[in-house]
Parts: structure tokens; sequence; C-alpha cells
């Protein structure tokens, strides 16, 4: 009953709705520098340079794999953090929290239903970003074989090539590996929503963190920082679009960003079941 | 009816979330595993029976005072140290202050070896030292022409050899100098079995670890220049740890062979003295 009604709730707050259009109109920014990039680089303008790029390396899996890293990491987050934000503080700020705990519901079942309902959201998000970005790919450009080269998105040191039906099964399989990970910024966001009493400031906090810790797992000079910062295995699912996948870097990334999800879910919920209600 | 307030709660009732925390924290240390160590680079051990031991070292040193050090003295005393222990056959070298630093060199390493050099326009010089045979100096036009070439010619064997000091500042100059380095190096390999060696300090950094790299100022040029000699030759030091301070792999050796067993390699550590900010890479072929 009380998961029935979160999911109402949360449709009607419209939150998902902008999630999606604000996604569909990065895809179509995506799509439109793609598309000019691929022009410019492969048309003929650039005799002055020795470049291994080619026509047929810009296709729809190459498209999608570009939008999907780019939203992943800058994108998705906010949208999930921003649901993870509401919920906790959104409640305690609308003073409907205490209508809530005076049904005979213990508030680590309310927590629970909250965070699941979260975490179905965001691997609803993922997934269906993931399937808009293939789609747009197919249809504005046309699937083809998967070529990563050294140093493009940082994600093989060798040439890879995969076929366009293998790499479409890698594409399939990142979907519930991505999902794990964007759990990482969800609980974070849980968390400070069980601290804060104002939405607006449990989610810029939980947007703002999510940014510092990023920019600073990107920037090598902050290479000892990096195993302590779960924005470093966020792109972990990355691994699955090699020829050979390091099934064991996946798992220890995996139970890391695993790790993170149940610590903050943890300090959330004991946060939450201590704290006093205005 | 539950109160909306948090009461009191039992020590029993505070064990799910202890557990999760603990969970949790089992987890990310579990996890730490995905950040694997570094390379620790070469291991100093005798060179192999059949093996061609080929060394690339930027000798000289790191900025100060606005001016571009080439080797000094000290740092001389050290290279001929280092290359008396490693024992190589063919060493390519970077930031050579003048030729009386090379004839030093040739004197320790001994009678048969034989010596290529050449001034650059920043005054400092390349130089190619090979143990024994014969270097045939041949030139590249374009961008290339910074490059010291030659066939180095020994028991059987033609090997042609390229020494690139690629620009440290512009990516599109270090474009065109690898580029046409990897073209007129192509061109001058007649034939099957014929060996071409592209080596130096190419002042470009596309390791996994770089997701942003601050060194360069078009990172993008540089993973097109990488890819474009990368796709004729094979990057001997791939994997094999950091050449260069703080913790870049700049220093390179391509090769272009049909066939070749690649054995121990990588950048010899803890060997720098003075401003020195390379160490020497090294890698043992066995060529047919």
């Amino acid at each position: 009953m009380i998961a029935r009604l979160e999911c109402v709730r949360m449709l009607r707050s419209r939150r998902p709705a902008l999630a999606v259009a604000s996604l569909v109109f990065f895809l179509a920014l995506m799509l439109l520098g793609f598309y000019t990039y691929a022009q410019t680089q492969t048309g003929g303008e650039v005799d002055f340079r020795y470049t291994y790029e080619n026509r047929s390396y810009f296709n729809g899996l190459t498209f999608a794999l570009y939008a999907f890293y780019f939203g992943f990491q800058l994108v998705l987050p906010i949208f999930v953090a921003a649901e993870g934000g509401v919920h906790l503080a959104g409640e305690t700020s609308a003073g409907t929290m205490r209508l809530l705990l005076a049904r005979p519901l213990s508030r680590a079942r309310l927590f629970s239903t909250k965070l699941s309902l979260a975490l179905a959201y965001s691997t609803a998000l993922t997934g269906g970003f993931l399937a808009l970005a293939l789609g747009v790919g197919l249809v504005a450009v046309g699937w083809g074989d998967v070529d990563l080269y050294p140093g493009v998105l940082q994600m093989s040191e060798r040439h890879e090539h995969l076929d366009q039906a293998l790499a479409l099964q890698r594409f399939l399989w990142i979907w519930p590996v991505a999902s794990l990970a964007m759990t990482a910024p969800l609980c974070l966001s849980f968390l400070l929503s069980a601290y804060l009493r104002s939405p607006v400031n449990a989610v810029a906090c939980s947007v703002a963190l999510y940014l510092v810790l990023f920019v600073v797992s990107e920037i090598h000079f902050f290479e000892e920082l990096r195993p302590w910062l779960f924005t470093s295995s966020m792109s972990y699912w990355r691994e699955l679009l090699r020829e050979e996948i390091d099934w064991k870097a996946v798992h220890q990334s995996a139970a890391s960003l695993a790790g993170w999800s149940i610590l903050f879910s943890g300090l959330a919920l004991a946060r939450f079941r201590h704290r006093e209600e205005p | 009816m539950p109160s909306a307030s948090a009461s009191a709660i039992p020590f029993g009732r505070r064990l799910p979330e202890g557990l999760l925390i603990l969970l949790g924290l089992f987890l990310i240390a579990l996890g730490r595993g995905a950040f694997s160590a570094r390379p620790t680079g070469f291991t100093l051990a005798p060179k192999p029976v059949d093996a061609v031991r080929v060394v690339t070292w930027n000798v000289g040193g790191a900025e100060r005072g606005g001016k571009w050090r080439s080797m000094d003295d000290h740092s001389l005393e050290t290279v001929k140290a280092v290359l008396l222990e490693l024992n190589p056959d063919l060493v390519l070298l970077q930031e050579i202050g003048d030729r009386d630093q090379l004839e030093v060199l040739i004197d320790a390493l001994g009678e048969t070896w034989v010596l290529s050099s050449r001034l650059r326009s920043s005054g400092r010089r390349l130089a190619i030292l090979a143990r024994g045979g014969e270097l045939d100096r041949f030139l590249l036009g374009g961008a290339a022409q910074s490059a010291l070439a030659v066939h180095w010619t020994s028991q059987d064997r033609k090997i042609s050899v390229l020494n690139l000091h690629a620009d440290a500042f512009s990516a599109s100059t270090r474009n065109e100098e690898l580029g046409q380095s990897v073209d007129g190096l192509l061109r001058v390999l007649n034939g099957e079995g014929a060996i071409g060696l592209l080596g130096g300090d190419f002042n470009l950094d596309l390791d996994l670890d770089k997701r942003g790299d601050l060194f360069s100022d078009d990172q993008q040029l540089d993973v097109e220049s990488y890819n474009y000699a990368t796709s004729q030759f094979e990057d001997l030091g791939l994997g094999r740890g950091n050449t260069a301070a703080p913790d870049r792999r700049i220093d390179y050796l391509l090769l272009h062979a049909g066939q070749y067993t690649l054995g121990a390699g990588g950048p010899l550590k803890g060997r720098r003295s003075g401003q020195m900010d390379h160490d020497p890479l090294v890698v043992d072929l066995h060529l047919p």
C-alpha cells in the first residue's frame, strides 16, 4: 500500500518527466555535435593531421557509447541525486513525514520502501537512457561495429574491435552494471536527505558533492585519492566493451560501489530512525 | 500509536543499520583491489643470449629558471654508469649537451661502439649509439627532419632507427613530427623482414590513468598521433610503467618487424640524478 502510494506521488511530482525530457535534449545536442564532428574530421578537411579516424568509425553504436558515457557521468547522477534528495527531506519540509509516521508503519519500513522505489526509478532511468541512445544511434546514424582506440574515452590501451551483434549484447549487460553504479550517488543523496530538513539543500548538496568527487577522481594529480572515492569506480561498465573482459576488475568495482551504497544507506537509516520530526 | 519523535532505541534494534554499515565497509575494502598497483618497471638482469637490448633515454633535466637543461657532467657520470650496467646493444639519447659528452660515453662503452648524432635547433643533441656494425645516416623531409635517422647494419641484420624528440608544448607540431616520422620510416623499410624502430621522447601520454592530462594543449590530437603511429608499429613499453616525472609515460620504443619476441622491458627506476626527469626505457628484443 505504502509502495503504491509513494509510486503515485513520485509520478505526480513530474520529476521523472523532467528527467526524461532533459535526457532527450542532451541526446539531441550530442547528435548534433557528433554529426558535425564526424563531418569535419572525415570530410577531407583534415589533411594536415595524421589521424586514424575514418567514416566507418563514426556509427550509431559509437554515438550511443559517447552519449551514454557523458550522460552517465554528468547528467544521470543529477536526476538520480535529485530523486534521492527529495524523499526524506521533502516529506519533512512539507510536514507530511509526521502524517506518514502516524500510520502503523515502522521507520525502517518507510525508509526501505522509499529507497526501493528510488532504486527502481534509477534503474529504469539508466536503462531508458541507454535504450534511447541506441535507438537514436540506429535511426539517425545507423549501427555498425564498435572500434575503440587507446586514449578515446580512456577505455582501452590497445585497439579493440567488437562486431555489431557482440557490441549490442555488451550494451545489454551494461544496463544492470551501470544501474548498480548509479545507486551510490542515489544513496549518498538519501544520506544527506536524512540529515537536512530542506529538500533544496539536500539536492544541492548531493549534486555538488557528487561533482566535486567526480572532478577529483578525473584529474590524475589526485591518483592517490581515487581508491577512496566511489566516483572513481562508477564508469566500470566500460570494461564490458573490451574484447576480453577483466571480470575480476568488474567484480571488484561492483563490490566497491555496492559497499558505498550500503554504507550510505546504513548511515541514512541510522539517522532516520533516530531523528526528531518537527 | 507510534510516536513521530524518535524514542530511545534499544541496542538490539540498532543492529540492522550497524550490520549494513559493516557490510558496506567490508565491500569497499574488497573493491580496493580494482585499483591495481603501478608497474614497477624494468628489473635489472643479465641480457638473455641472442637478445638485442634497446634503450631510449632523455638524459636532460627539468626546466629551471626558464631554461631547459641539457645533460650536465654530473648526469653524464650517471648515464655512463647506468649504460655500463645495462649492457645494451642500441641506445637512443635525447638532450645531450655537446659532442664531447658522447665521446666520453663511447670511450666508456668500448671501442666496438659506433655513434651518430645531430644538433637540433634547440642547441641540444640527439644521438644513436650502437654496439658494433655500421651506422648510415639518412635524411627525412618535412617535420620528420628533426629526428635522427640511421640504418644500423650488424651481423647480417639491418635495422632502420629513428630517434625523435617531439615538441613538448604543441600537440599539433607533435602530430606532424610523429606522423611524418612514421611515414618516412615506413618508406625506407623495403621488403619482408625489414625492421624499423622509432623511439624517443614523444611528449604525449595516453595511458588509462590519465583521464584528464594537464600537460597537453590538445589531448584529442595526441590520441590521433599515438593511434596513427601504433596502427603500423608495436608499442614496446605499453603497460610497463611511467617513464618521466611526475607520473607520465612519454618515452616510447615503437617497433615495425615481421617476426620478433619481446622479452623483459620497462623503465629502469631510481637511476636519475641531479635535475634529470626521465627514466631510461629498456626492452629486450629477440629478432630474426
